[in-house]
């Protein structure tokens, strides 16, 4: 483990340049099915309205707070590529699909209880607690939200994946 | 599955209060059913249509039992109460679209979001209410209950949430349907909010529906304060003002023609128009009526719109443009609306946006000076515009157009469009002289004097003695009582007299006018008065110096709005109903500008 982080740490900007450009790519099909209609979920969004209730402030910080994140992921994906000591594109593909899965399937769910705005199931509403909920695998956001979501981190792993390989 | 106890017919159009956020429009009947609303703007799909076909979809709230209705604005705010009184009790609803704040006080707001907050004055009466929303006019909904109190309708990239603390509800994929026995001071709450392409705000009911309200009357009280008009009609102007200012859109500053689409000019007939578009030619009377009743911050913003929306026609004007500057709006049918009280086709789109209507440059350019003469200004990249707009004029103020009233028939050389050319090359030249314009000023005056020999001698016809509607032709139009105004003739100018004379006998029935002769139209189906044209007969007398029957008109034709002060385009006398779409902005600026006309002459405006 020490050697992987050493090896990440001194490659240090593949990860920070590629998790950047992933980042983007992600952001930009999230985005686009947001603009086609195929899914209401944003994330940026939704970390955003963690610190503030204005939209448009939420969604500046809600992109810089995903941009840490896509960074931060970038750096442990590079671990799991120098622990595992493979890189192929078909890794970071799984990887990424995993990782969305575990969004919608968990992360998604959970968000009632965490986020500060969101609304639950199963009490009313209060002055503070208004977002929809996304239930199941985020499907109250649309029914393409599973897909869209796991493509984009697929397509996010796999970004990483080619980059450290090459 | 039980239904509110609300009439399943069409209402009169009269019965039709408007509320709206300055980006939606709901119109609400009488009875208490909100029976027309596109989210998120005017010109966007309908979630309620059921004005135009049972299946359009409502939502009302009413007694059970036969009542009787009062109802009016709050302090004048688009913000509307009716009272329902019957033996069992009385209960006031009050309608409105929350305005938004920008998430002051750590709350989220949806995009949209309208309140109905229903009290029980008096007695314990029975609330019933059914919401039965139908995306994109008239698709199935497909709802679903969200929690307890909350129902979810998907449509595409829509969310409409809806929420009420009324105890007793039935729901289906199709409607929701409740009711509720109250007691004197028990208050229940509806809201409805929609996100498009973002993640639904849950509607809260109580105390917060209370804050908005009372924020959407602070907000409303406030812009009405600063309407400087005094004359003699201070109501009407007011509520006209609110009217047009429902119609401006908050995000944009485009003014729509209307809230509505096609609501019939004639019961039965196919004058069934979408009007939630901008029009040039309203532009003028529009952004005058705002700017000189101190409405200056709307003037400037429809002025910075229309630079805008006209980017990318430049030099040119399309006749009509969305909210957003787009031109092209291709009409289309929808054939599972029967239409108001049968009048088919109901249309989406508007094919007037292919026509070409010489008279838009007029009205922009008469806008443009409509606010520097209340003290706006303008810089140099809306400069090149219009001095874009006055070469285009011209170059082509010698070619035939469709005319104001977007005649299908083909074109024709209409006196009004020549003379809204000469008054955008006179207005450009009074620009001109105050260093706002750049011109070729032999050129422009070149022309505009050969238009006004043009106008005044090829529009009249000795025959009919009468300026009419065509150049050498004999039918009679509106449209040229707005000459005078214009500057081109003197109210007083014997021609002009005689002019109003003929339109007085012919087209008009007391102070109702017809806006030209039925035959010269292709289209067959028969209209009513034109709620402007009246207006204008109204003005013209007041700039003719008959003050007495100006102001006596005036008031002869208010009694064609509703009980609320909102006028659609068209009114029927002889039936004594209102028809077209409302609320029409031309309809409510040209009685601005008709009340402005007298107010001058008495000096007891502005």
């Amino acid at each position: 483990m020490n050697e992987a982080l050493q090896e990440v740490l001194a490659n240090w900007v593949t990860p920070a340049v590629w998790g950047l450009v992933a980042t983007a790519v992600m952001t930009s099909i999230l985005e686009g099915a947001q603009l086609f209609g195929f899914s209401r979920l944003s994330l940026p969004f939704l970390f955003g309205t963690f610190v503030v209730a204005d939209r448009r402030r939420a969604l500046i910080f809600g992109y810089l707070l995903y941009l840490l994140g896509g960074w931060f992921f970038a750096f442990f994906y590079a671990l799991l590529f120098a622990s595992l000591g493979s890189s192929e594109w078909w890794l970071g593909l799984v990887l990424g699909m995993a990782h969305g899965l575990f969004l919608i399937a968990v992360f998604l769910p959970t968000l009632p209880i965490i986020h500060p705005r969101m609304a639950t199931e199963y009490d009313a509403p209060s002055r503070q607690h208004r977002l929809e909920p996304p239930g199941a695998f985020g499907l109250h956001y649309g029914k393409l939200t599973p897909l869209t979501t796991v493509l984009a981190q697929a397509i996010y792993g796999l970004i990483l994946a080619l980059a450290y390989s090459g | 599955m039980r239904l509110g106890q609300v009439d399943e017919g069409f209402r009169p159009l009269a019965d039709y209060a408007v509320i709206g956020d300055m980006q939606a429009c709901a119109l609400v009947s009488r009875a208490g059913s909100i029976d027309w609303l596109c989210l998120p703007n005017i010109a966007d799909p309908a979630l309620f249509a059921g004005v135009l076909g049972a299946w359009g979809g409502r939502f009302a709230v009413g007694l059970k039992g036969k009542s009787f209705t009062e109802r009016c604005y709050i302090d004048g705010a688009p913000i509307l109460r009716t009272r329902l009184i019957q033996d069992r009790g009385i209960v006031s609803v009050t309608d409105f679209l929350a305005l938004r704040t920008g998430g002051v006080g750590g709350t989220l707001e949806p995009e949209r979001e309208l309140i109905r907050i229903v009290e029980a004055e008096s007695g314990d009466p029975t609330v019933d209410f059914v919401y039965e929303p139908r995306p994109c006019f008239g698709k199935d909904p497909h709802l679903a209950r969200r929690g307890k109190t909350s129902w979810a309708c998907q449509h595409e990239a829509d969310l409409i949430l809806f929420r009420t603390d009324v105890a007793d509800c039935d729901s289906d994929t199709r409607q929701v349907a409740g009711s509720e026995k109250l007691q004197t001071g028990d208050r229940r709450y509806f809201s409805l909010s929609f996100c498009r392409r973002d993640i639904g705000v849950i509607p809260a009911l109580g105390e917060e529906c209370e804050t908005k309200r009372q924020a959407a009357e602070q907000w409303w009280s406030a812009w009405l304060a600063r309407s400087n008009y005094s004359g003699n009609f201070r109501e009407p102007v007011s509520r006209s003002l609110m009217a047009l200012r429902l119609l401006a859109s908050r995000e944009t500053g485009a003014v729509a023609a209307a809230a509505t689409s096609s609501l019939p000019e004639w019961i039965g007939g196919e004058r069934n128009w979408d009007y939630r578009y901008c029009w040039m030619r309203d532009a003028y009377f529009v952004l005058s009526a705002f700017v000189r009743c101190g409405l200056q911050d709307e003037a400037d913003a429809y002025f910075n719109w229309l630079m805008h929306a006209t980017q990318r026609d430049k030099p040119e004007l399309r006749p009509v443009y969305d909210i957003f500057g787009r031109s092209d709006l291709p009409e289309k049918e929808v054939s599972h609306l029967e239409g108001y009280r049968n009048s088919a086709p109901v249309r989406i789109g508007n094919g007037a946006s292919r026509q070409v209507q010489l008279d838009s440059y007029g009205s922009v350019i008469l806008g443009a000076r409509a606010l520097v003469e209340e003290g706006g200004t303008f810089g140099r990249s809306e400069a090149r515009r219009l001095g874009g707009f006055v070469e285009t004029v011209c170059r082509n103020w010698q070619q035939p157009d469709n005319g104001i009233w977007e005649m299908r028939r083909g074109r024709l050389h209409h006196l009004y469009s020549k003379a809204m050319c000469w008054a955008a090359l006179d207005s450009a030249l009074w620009l001109e002289e105050r260093d706002l314009l750049e011109l070729d000023r032999d050129k422009v005056r070149s022309h505009l004097d050969t238009i006004r020999t043009v106008v005044l001698e090829h529009g009249w016809n000795d025959n009919r003695r009468a300026y009419t509607g065509a150049l050498d032709c004999d039918h009679l139009d509106a449209s040229v009582l707005l000459l005078p105004k214009l500057g081109i003739i003197e109210a007083d100018h014997p021609r002009m007299m005689a002019t109003f004379e003929r339109i007085d006998a012919e087209l008009a029935k007391g102070p109702f006018v017809w806006r030209y002769d039925p035959d010269i139209d292709d289209n067959s189906s028969p209209e009513g008065a034109f709620m402007a044209c009246n207006f204008w007969a109204a003005e013209y007398l007041a700039l003719a110096g008959r003050r007495d029957e100006a102001a006596e008109r005036i008031r002869k034709l208010l009694g064609a709005g509703n009980d609320l002060g909102i006028f659609s385009e068209e009114y029927d006398p002889k039936a004594q109903i209102m028809l077209g779409n409302l609320p029409q902005g031309l309809s409510h600026a040209a009685l601005v500008h008709a009340a402005l006309a007298l107010g001058e002459k008495d000096g007891d405006a502005m």
